[in-house]
């Protein structure tokens, strides 16, 4: 008597092997839909009289164990949605001569179909879909007379389908899509009579649709999407009368649509895109009653639409894109009212838009792009209340746009572009409110952007450009709070000043406002913080461009032509009238100046004119007492090949080479030959009052804001020889702090340990020297000179080591203050007191620590590379107005152990 | 005229990539993995349908100019809500991920470090849960990256504090930025031996 094993448990492991093998009348054991985990038992091999095998949709793993073979009573072995299943068909599951149902779908089988599988002569359904087979559909199967489903899509096989599979007289669905099954789909196929489902779909299938096809009046659904497909399609496949779907899209289809196709009076579904079908859409189609897509974009068909498509009255998509489709759009349009997505783009439609376009209520997405669409937009329009997606792009459409337009309030989109629209912007717009992008550029559109567009709450997209619109930006517009992808103005005739309000669109990423007539100042746009892009050239911009970091990267292509318009001053005041003279010969100065600087070895820092002017002469008196009784310091941070004074000498007029925001940069030749460009600071706070006493604060301030955003563009530009970058160096630009000048610091200390520049041709790869060293992480980094040295100095070396790397952090806040710096240093050096020798790091005496040098043509004693940096830090607070912070590339000579 | 010649270029390999992005709709597909993921109760993404070509003409989906790849995606304050799917991932050329303002739960899947050409990262005001994926290294084109006001918890990973990030908001979250000490980690123990390092340091 039969006997079942039904747990009700929830979690059952498979681990009753012993008891299996001794349950030899268990015929039906069904386990699946639970959790159960662990590996089928070779055990059950034993219990000869079993006939169901259920396991499916558990957690079960490892291998079909091949002892199943021995089953001779099985007749349903479902192991599927166990994803863990792994391993091979076994072979020997041929040997289950009852078997009907074989189902491993869902799991991780893989390797080929065992041929022996053709034994299996009462097989009637085979399930192995979304698995891991590969190898070939073996032809043997052709012998599994009693096949009905046969089930082996996602998976890797390979070859062809065996003409074989012809034989399979009760064969009703046949799902092989998605393999790599190449050759052509056999004409035998057609003697399977019972068949009710093809789908051969995202294969590499070639050769040609078998006429045969015809035969199989069961045929419900013939898929073969994605493949090579070539030839016509054959008329004879209307025969199959029951044909609901057909797709053929994707194949190298040529050849007309045969008419005979509307006899398919059940045809549901008819995908031909992406083919080179020709010749014209036949009318007959209108007879397919129950047709609901027809989607024949992407092919060459010529002619004009039938209008007896339109009788369909459960059409819902017709989609006609990308062909070379005539004609006018037919009256009858207004017929199809199940229409719901409508796309006749990029076709050479003629005529204008049909007022019976009203009638189509359901009508969701209407496509007319790029065709050559001429006339008014129907007021009917208005009747589509469905609309959310309306393109007329790159048509000849006229006249102004229809105020009907204003009742669709599901719009989405609206795409009125490239047309010859002309009168006002209908205010009544504003009542889109679910409108997301309106683009409506190149046309005629005039007279004022109305401000009730700032009612669309949900716009996201906003261009206008093109146009011959007028008046003055709408303040309104600043209330679009979620205009984050574009506004573009550009190329209307614009004037006035950005209302204020404008800064409000802190979410926009691009601005365009470029070829208008408008004025002012572009202050309103420096609290953009979101902006990417921003083009406001051409017009008649005036003032500063804000000081700020997307204004630094912006290239200078993006202000010109506005009179008036200076390069990066903070303030306005004398600062900017000083300026103005020079901005047409300023971005030609500009572009000299990176020639120039090829060879250009230094930065340095010069500040204050007046201090200049004293240094000058006292320079030249006095060189033992500077520091103290000057009012600057000078600070090398290596050793230098030329004097101040020669670099003063430099500063006249003639020799600037370009501004920028925060000072005017010099060359400089000096009596060696050598080129460097200087900058000299711009005062920043300027009044009209005492200037003498002002520029002094001023350049103190400006000194500090250069020392900052020294430090924040990581000295890459600064240091790299022969690629400099001056108008972008904001480009790099991070957040500054006052921690800036510490990175600076780090730099210098890494080019003492390394003896190598910060951008050193024997680092490979050109990284930087500070990348180098992160990216080593040994003594390797260190200067091999210095690897002679006494462990315990090498040690403190890679300690400082791990100090410079602190400095050079990339993220300011977590660099150390130069107080703790100096505390880490003393560290190393109590440790180290006892060695006499080695005070190179640290010490550096104090007669020559900060600028006792001078005599000797700038040279710096090594030995300090740690202390001008705190002087520096020093100079800042004690409002010394004057400091050189130079890091010459060319004295890489400074090495620790050179002294 | 480089830039001309640049952009030139890249239409070209555009075109040239068109026919090939035709042939799949693996963008597609990775916005309906997204999809699938989250509640809409609004339906926004109603439109979304997974039978078209591209989703080019999906709402709130934004593809470049020549309709191909998908570019930014707008989602948000849409009273989303689920977890978010590590398929987006798959959208190589989005610039704008917008989802704000949202109910999403979950992890930040380290997929989203596959996004190369992604400018803005909007997750701000969510549920998200975890740490930033390190992954997010790899955003070298990364300017704006808001995660405020999620559950984020965790040290912040290097590889994102690298980021040249014009914009990072990681506020009304527990995340935080390593320690300054953290910064040895690149040197082996011995390097550090017999000091008195240990102590403070900011």
């Amino acid at each position: 008597m039969p006997i079942s094993l039904e747990p009700s448990l929830q979690t059952l492991v498979i681990a009753l092997s012993s008891l299996f093998g001794k349950l030899h009348n268990l015929q039906n054991l069904s386990l699946n839909s639970n959790q159960l985990t662990g590996r089928i038992p070779v055990e059950l091999s034993n219990c000869i009289g079993l006939k169901n095998i259920l396991l499916f949709d558990n957690q079960i793993s490892g291998p079909i164990p091949p002892e199943l073979g021995k089953l001779s009573q099985l007749e349903s072995l479902r192991a599927g949605g166990n994803k863990d299943i792994v391993g091979k068909i076994p072979e020997e599951l041929g040997e289950c001569r009852n078997l009907t149902v074989l189902g491993l779908a869902d799991t991780r089988i893989s390797g080929s179909l065992p041929a022996s599988l053709g034994r299996l002569s009462k097989l009637q359904t085979l399930s192995i879909y979304t698995t891991m087979l590969s190898g070939e559909i073996p032809p043997e199967l052709g012998n599994c007379s009693e096949l009905v489903d046969l089930f082996l899509y996602e998976n890797c096989l390979s070859g062809s389908i065996p003409s074989e599979l012809g034989r399979l007289k009760k064969l009703e669905q046949l799902f092989l899509w998605q393999n790599s099954l190449v050759g052509a789909i056999p004409e035998d196929i057609g003697n399977c009579t019972s068949l009710r489902k093809i789908d051969f779909s995202l294969n590499s299938l070639s050769g040609t649709i078998p006429l045969s096809l015809g035969g199989l009046w069961k045929l419900e659904e013939f898929m073969i999407s994605d493949n090579n497909v070539s030839g016509s399609i054959p008329s004879s496949l209307s025969n199959a009368k029951n044909l609901q779907q057909l797709q053929v899209d994707t194949n190298q289809l040529s050849g007309l649509i045969p008419p005979e196709l509307g006899k398919l009076s059940n045809l549901v579904v008819f995908f031909a895109w992406q083919n080179q079908l020709e010749g014209s859409i036949p009318s007959t189609l209108g007879n397919c009653s129950n047709l609901q897509a027809l989607d024949l974009s992407r092919n060459a068909l010529t002619g004009s639409i039938p209008a007896g498509i339109f009788q369909l009255q459960n059409l819902t998509k017709l989609l006609l894109i990308s062909n070379d489709i005539s004609g006018f759009i037919p009256n009858e349009i207004g017929s199809c009212r199940s229409l719901i997505r409508l796309r006749l783009g990029n076709n050479r439609i003629t005529g204008s838009i049909p007022k019976t376009i009203g009638n189509l209520k359901s009508l969701n997405f209407l496509d007319l792009s790029a065709n050559r669409l001429s006339g008014p937009v129907p007021d009917e329009i208005g009747s589509c209340t469905e609309l959310q997606m309306i393109d007329f792009s790159g048509n000849n459409l006229e006249g102004p746009l229809p105020n009907s337009l204003s009742s669709l309030s599901a719009v989405q989109v609206l795409d009125a572009s490239s047309n010859k629209f002309s009168g006002p912007i209908p205010a009544s717009l504003g009542r889109l409110v679910s409108l997301s992008k309106l683009i409506l550029s190149n046309n005629f559109f005039s007279g004022p952007i109305p401000a009730s567009l700032s009612l669309c709450s949900n716009l996201q997209l906003l261009d206008l450009s093109s146009n011959k619109l007028s008046g003055s930006i709408p303040a309104e517009l600043g209330n679009i709070e979620t205009l984050e992808i574009a506004l573009n103005l550009c190329c209307n005739s614009l004037s006035g000043t950005i209302p204020a309000q404008i800064s409000s669109l802190n979410k926009l990423s691009m601005l365009d406002l470029s070829h208008n007539q408008m004025e002012g100042d572009l202050q309103p746009l420096s609290e953009l913080d979101n902006l990417v892009s921003l083009n406001v050239s051409y017009n008649k911009f005036s003032g500063c461009l804000p000081d700020n970091k997307l204004f630094r990267q912006l290239t200078s292509k993006d202000f010109t032509a506005n009179q008036g318009l200076s390069c990066f001053v903070k303030d306005s005041g004398k600062a900017r009238v000083a300026l103005n003279g020079n901005d047409a010969r300023k971005s030609q100065r500009l572009k000299l100046a990176i020639g120039l600087l090829t060879a250009l070895t230094v930065i340095m820092i010069i500040m204050g004119i007046t201090a200049v002017i004293k240094a000058r002469r006292t320079i030249r008196d006095d060189d033992s007492e500077l520091g103290d009784s000057w009012p600057w310091q000078f600070i090398p941070f290596q050793k230098l090949n030329f004097s101040v004074e020669q670099v003063m000498r430099c500063l006249i007029d003639r020799n600037i080479v370009g501004k920028g925001c925060s000072g005017v940069v010099y060359r400089a030749e000096m009596d060696n030959g050598e080129v460097i460009a200087v900058k000299k600071l711009w005062p920043s706070t300027i009044d009209d009052g005492e200037t003498f006493k002002e520029e002094k604060s001023g350049v103190r301030d400006s000194f500090s804001a250069e020392v900052k955003a020294l430090g924040s563009i990581r000295h890459k530009n600064i240091l790299v020889k022969g690629d400099f970058e001056f108008v972008s160096e904001y480009g790099y630009m991070m957040k500054i702090t006052e921690k800036s000048d510490v990175y600076s610091y780090g730099v210098v200390l890494l080019e003492v340990l390394t003896g190598k520049q910060p951008i050193d041709p024997t680092i490979p790869d050109g990284l930087h020297v500070v990348d180098w060293v992160r990216q080593k992480k040994g003594l390797e980094v260190l200067d091999p000179s210095l690897l002679s040295r006494p462990e315990s100095e090498i040690e403190e070396m890679m300690q400082a080591l791990g100090i410079a790397l602190l400095c050079v952090n990339s993220s300011p806040d977590e660099r150390p203050t130069m107080r703790d710096i100096a505390a880490m240093l003393k560290e190393i050096k109590h440790e180290r007191e006892e060695y006499a020798k080695f005070d190179v790091l640290l010490k550096g005496s104090p007669a020559n620590g900060a600028c006792g040098n001078k005599s000797s043509g700038g040279v710096l004693p090594t030995s300090s590379s740690s202390v001008p940096v705190m002087q520096t830090l020093k100079t800042k607070t004690n409002n010394s107005s004057f400091s050189v912070s130079s890091l010459l590339h060319s004295s890489s000579s400074v090495k620790l152990g050179s002294k | 005229m480089a830039n001309n010649m640049s952009s030139s270029l890249v239409f070209l390999s555009l075109l040239f990539l068109l026919f090939q992005r035709l042939l799949s709709n693996s963008e597609g597909d990775a916005l309906i993995a997204f999809k699938n993921r989250v509640s809409d109760p609004g339906n926004n993404l109603g439109s979304w349908d997974p039978s078209l070509v591209t989703p080019c003409t999906w709402f709130h989906v934004t593809c470049d100019d020549n309709d191909v790849n998908v570019i930014r995606l707008d989602l948000g304050l849409f009273n989303l809500s689920g977890t978010l799917a590590p398929e987006l991932g798959q959208l190589p050329y989005l610039q704008y991920l917008e989802l704000f303002g949202n109910s999403l739960s979950g992890n930040i899947p380290q997929e989203l470090g596959n996004l190369n050409s992604l400018i803005s990262m909007d997750l701000y005001d969510n549920q998200l849960e975890g740490n930033i994926p390190a992954s997010f290294g790899n955003l070298k084109s990364l300017k704006f990256l808001r995660v405020n006001d999620n559950k984020l918890a965790g040290i912040i990973p290097r590889e994102v504090l690298d980021l040249n990030l014009q914009v990072f908001n990681y506020s009304n979250t527990n995340l935080r930025k390593p320690t300054v000490a953290s910064n040895f980690e690149s040197f082996p123990m011995e390097s550090f031996a017999n000091n008195k390092f240990g102590g403070k340091r900011d």
